[in-house]
């Protein structure tokens, strides 16, 4: 902490001296950060640009995850699991940036395209991950299961039980990813939300904004993750 | 990715599967705002090639120099880091700041302090690239085994060489797969980048597409942007790893 007091400290001071014209509008000191920050928490601002944005991310990841989850699982008992699995490696390459210009062209500009881009982008590190956390089940366990007499669903729950805490990582990843996409989504389509604050930097020229912005970001997706690690998803996963 | 799925027949059954049923769904979904088909789409990208080389190349410059930039500055600090108790403390408590940052918040006010050219889109990549970079090579040295620097000590060796002969080298798997995450990290802050306001690139043709309403040049511009991304992913396994 005593490094970053010491930055923000100097950032101040330097700023003040040296940053005139152009350059004292361009870039906000931390005291005008602050000052501005406090104000968009009185009017509620902030408040109404993190409900939009995490129940974007609630709605659009969560669909992305759960479809993940389902996808991922029927593809990892292999076999024609697999078969399913390959056209979805087709589109995987194509990062999920990528598709904020088309689904604007075929959903417009709203909620559904959002949801569209933060579900794309989740379901494929659900996927990805949930065949991977499948795949790291020890060979050894399942054969015991098979041994006990385990079979068909069974056998599936061994499975799964044994893959639990790296779902739940991967679910975790899968909310990363989400808030990570959820700005590139705001930035383009500009709707109500963080990534509209943070957009405001410029459009409006009050830089000052977009650090409010990104403290709100820096805040809301570390809070969530604490919060599913919390209720105990991913625990004891060494990453 | 394709290659590989010759050998493969499941592999290759799926990809089959994957272009019939977007035939299909394009075939189905019939109007002009619609998916465009596979055929349209290989025909945009043989008509267009020279429009989405050139901005692939674009591109690939950007992402290239933003990567190395974060690699030149990353991994010295990254390596410093782990091997100075002091600065790794002071600094961590930063980065862990930083660490959920996505790059694109960085885009309105890089936009606005180096405007939409070369330089924008550079920092950007580099901004995506670095913290990936970082963490990985400072890990990288954390994750030398004890019994290694032990061993170099009861040998004789010096802290700085302990550090060059036995960290450094240690340290190297995780430094190239970071290395090899920054680059796709890379490539998206790029892209996104290109979409909200950096000039040229695969990213402003993909934005020219929707705003010229022509989905199919948009889906050729994605087919190229997933193929050189992913190619260009493959060279850096290749070689670094």
């Amino acid at each position: 902490m005593r490094l970053l007091a010491v930055l923000l400290g100097l950032w101040e001071v330097l700023g003040r001296v040296c940053l005139t014209g152009r350059w004292a509008i361009l870039i906000p000191l931390p005291s005008r950060i602050g000052e501005e920050l406090a104000a968009m928490l009185a009017s509620g601002e902030v408040g109404v640009a993190l409900a939009h944005s995490a129940l974007r991310v609630l709605v659009g990841g969560g669909t992305g995850a759960a479809l993940g989850l389902v996808v991922g699982l029927l593809v990892g008992r292999g076999g024609f699991g697999r078969v399913l699995g390959s056209p979805l490696a087709l589109v995987r390459p194509i990062p999920p940036i990528a598709w904020i210009p088309l689904t604007l062209l075929w959903f417009g500009v709203g909620e559904l395209q959002q949801w569209a881009i933060l579900a794309g982008a989740t379901f494929h590190v659900v996927t990805a991950g949930v065949r991977d956390a499948l795949d790291r089940v020890p060979a050894s366990l399942v054969e015991s299961a098979k041994n006990l007499g385990s079979r068909g669903f069974g056998l599936e729950l061994v499975r799964l039980r044994a893959a639990a805490p790296e779902l739940g990582f991967t679910l975790r990843e899968g909310l990363a990813m989400a808030w990570f996409v959820l700005v590139a989504a705001e930035l383009v389509s500009a709707t109500e939300g963080i990534g509209v604050l943070v957009l405001q930097g410029r459009d409006l020229l009050l830089p000052a904004r977009t650090f409010v912005g990104m403290l709100t970001l820096s805040v809301a997706a570390g809070l969530s993750d604490a919060l599913l690690r919390r209720v105990g998803f991913g625990v004891g996963v060494q990453r | 990715m394709i290659l590989r799925g010759v050998r493969s027949w499941p592999r290759l059954s799926g990809l089959g599967i994957g272009l019939g049923l977007w035939a299909w769904v394009a075939w189905l979904w019939a109007t002009p705002m619609a998916l465009p088909g596979p055929s349209a789409v290989a025909v945009t990208l043989v008509e267009e090639a020279p429009l989405l080389l050139s901005g692939a190349w674009r591109s690939g410059l950007r992402v290239l120099s933003g990567w190395l930039v974060a690699a030149m500055i990353g991994v010295p600090l990254g390596l410093g880091m782990a091997s100075s108790p002091t600065l790794d403390r002071e600094l961590a408590r930063l980065l862990v700041l930083l660490r959920p940052l996505p790059p694109f918040v960085w885009l309105p006010l890089v936009l606005l302090w180096f405007g939409v050219g070369e330089v924008g889109a550079v920092v950007i990549s580099a901004l995506g690239a670095f913290p990936v970079v970082l963490s990985h090579a400072r890990e990288g040295v954390s994750a030398t085994p004890l019994s290694w620097v032990q061993a170099a000590e009861n040998l004789g060796a010096t802290r700085w060489g302990v550090f060059w002969r036995v960290r450094l080298p240690a340290a190297l798997p995780l430094t190239r797969s970071g290395l090899r995450r920054a680059w796709s990290v890379a490539w998206m802050s790029l892209v996104a980048a290109e979409l909200v306001g950096t000039d040229g690139g695969l990213g402003q043709i993909l934005m020219d597409a929707r705003n010229l309403a022509r989905p199919e040049l948009g889906l050729a511009a994605m087919v190229t942007l997933g193929v050189v991304a992913a190619a260009s992913g493959r060279l850096l396994e290749g070689r670094a790893g």
